[in-house]
């Protein structure tokens, strides 16, 4: 059982290696590392939903001083989601960087980069420990950095230094908050800071945590950086960043307040979360429509789709996070709906980019003019944000009624 | 010999200190280096005060689990600056300015 632990969170580092020793075979490694991932994280999947407890400490050491990677039900259900999404990427990805010619640097670079990418987001969602949730997160920050910075132009790397900054500001946020914690608790494990007796300074840390992962998740007011980075992105690589490192930051937070601190969650944390999430849905809705190009009408989605994953605080908090003993079993269920919408965004973005090879152009006036027979294209986008118009949060109201 | 004030509540102090220094640095200024500088100082405050701090217990040895995560975070730090660095370089060359666009005008810093 801790094999599988081992080859979800290994399996693609050694892709990522041996994609960048052979560089004209990056493509194949990074199919391989699809399949042996579905099958890893499906047999993962089987075991956890049979309630079998998989937990790894790593070297044999135990907390506080080594690593315990454990998968429960949220970490399933995001691996599953981040594997399926992989496979599309990869898929896209191999006619989009076809080896043609002479070899591009997007060409040799996007392989190494993604599955780098999808090495830290699993250990994102199977880490216990505070201090190796901001590892993973910085992780992701520099690949997902790095796949914005690609293409060398002025724009994308003047986008990719953007998002490298606000990333920065949110990791460094997030390991002041870490430090306060463990300067008046002496843990860092997720389980044991639940259990802690509480301090003046808990808030102000949460707070501080909260804000970097804010940045890092492009939270309403802090995501000035996502449209300019998405857009100047590759698609396959626009496809990741949207559809996963953002909800990647969203479980971290989570994992944060639903179970690390659900005491300090008075009424007024869901109301303000809730209310930060409804200015962003309406924001990202407005700008949306006023985009010109297709990408960034996907990015400003993006942002609204974001501000709907944090309804999860007032649905699932109600009056007192911390009444709602059962929400570790109903937090798996409303995170997998909320997870659902990183397929569409990645169908978005297979959708744009199949199509903007042909036309060479991203504009929405450009697709007008398509001819009939590419017409299916231009529905395969429009058809999957529409499933999440009248998508009600079911999963999300019955912890109200059930308690 | 008594102390007018603990070395540990020093050490935290100056360690905010030094965060306040960098978080000022990095509103103000317009040049992408200094910002990185400014992060890497709020960085070496964020650590001074990891040092600083105390687990519940009374140690008479050292306790690693302090300067592990120091020097993982110095590990990480390094990285990110290097990446930046780099980045920053090829924006430079493609450019022609040091500075984001939307900072173009600000003052001269």
């Amino acid at each position: 059982m801790s094999l599988l632990v081992a080859i979800i969170a290994v399996l693609p580092l050694v892709a990522a290696m041996l994609a960048t020793v052979f560089g004209r075979h990056g493509a194949m490694f990074a199919a391989a590392a699809v399949v042996g991932m579905l099958a890893a994280v499906i047999a993962l999947v089987v075991n956890v939903a049979r309630g079998v407890v998989v937990t790894v400490e790593v070297g044999g050491w135990s907390a506080p001083l080594g690593i315990t990677l454990q998968a429960d039900g949220l970490a399933c259900v995001f691996l599953a989601m981040t594997a399926f999404v992989m496979a599309g990427v990869v898929a896209q990805g191999r006619i989009h960087f076809a080896n043609t010619g002479p070899e591009a640097r997007a060409t040799w670079a996007f392989w190494p980069l993604a599955m780098l990418l999808w090495t830290a987001l699993n250990v994102v969602f199977l880490s216990r420990d505070l201090f190796n949730l901001y590892v993973g997160l910085e992780f992701i920050s520099l690949a997902a950095v790095a796949l914005v910075a690609i293409e060398e132009k002025s724009e994308t790397l003047a986008a990719a230094l953007r998002y490298m900054l606000t990333a920065l500001l949110g990791s460094l946020l997030y390991l002041l908050g870490t430090v306060l914690l463990y300067s008046a608790h002496g843990v860092l494990d997720i389980g044991l800071i639940a259990g802690r007796t509480p301090v003046q300074t808990d808030l102000l840390a949460v707070a501080l945590m909260t804000a970097g992962i804010a940045a890092k998740m492009a939270l309403f007011a802090f995501h000035a950086w996502l449209p300019p980075a998405h857009s100047g992105a590759p698609a396959p690589a626009s496809a990741m960043l949207s559809a996963l490192v953002l909800k990647t930051a969203f479980v971290i937070l989570i994992r944060l307040w639903f179970e690390a601190v659900p005491d300090l969650a008075s009424t007024a944390i869901p109301i303000l979360l809730g209310s930060i999430g409804a200015a962003a849905i309406l924001h990202g809705g407005v700008m949306a429509l006023r985009q010109d190009r297709l990408k960034l009408v996907i990015a400003y989605s993006t942002v609204a789709q974001i501000g709907y994953l944090l309804l999860i605080f007032p649905l699932a908090g109600g009056v007192n996070l911390r009444r709602n003993r059962g929400l570790r079993a109903h937090g798996p269920a409303q995170c997998s709906m909320r997870s659902v919408t990183g397929l569409p965004k990645l169908r978005c973005s297979c959708a744009q980019g199949f199509g903007s090879p042909r036309s060479a152009t991203t504009d929405l006036k450009g697709c007008a003019d398509r001819r009939a027979r590419r017409r299916w294209r231009c529905l395969h986008s429009g058809w999957p944000p529409s499933r999440s118009w009248g998508c009600r949060p079911r999963a999300g109201s019955s912890p109200k009624t059930c308690y | 010999m008594s102390r007018v004030i603990e070395s540990a509540t020093l050490f935290g102090l100056c360690g905010a200190a030094l965060v306040g220094v960098g978080f000022y640095g990095f509103a103000v200024h317009a040049n992408v280096l200094r910002r990185l500088l400014a992060f890497n100082g709020i960085g070496s405050g964020i650590f001074v005060m990891l040092g600083a701090a105390r687990t519940r217990a009374p140690q008479t040895t050292s306790d690693p689990v302090p300067q592990a995560l120091i020097i993982t975070g110095i590990v990480v730090a390094l990285s990110a600056t290097a990446l930046v660095v780099a980045l920053l370089v090829a924006y430079a060359r493609a450019s022609g300015t040091p500075r984001l666009p939307e900072d173009a005008g600000a003052d001269p810093e």
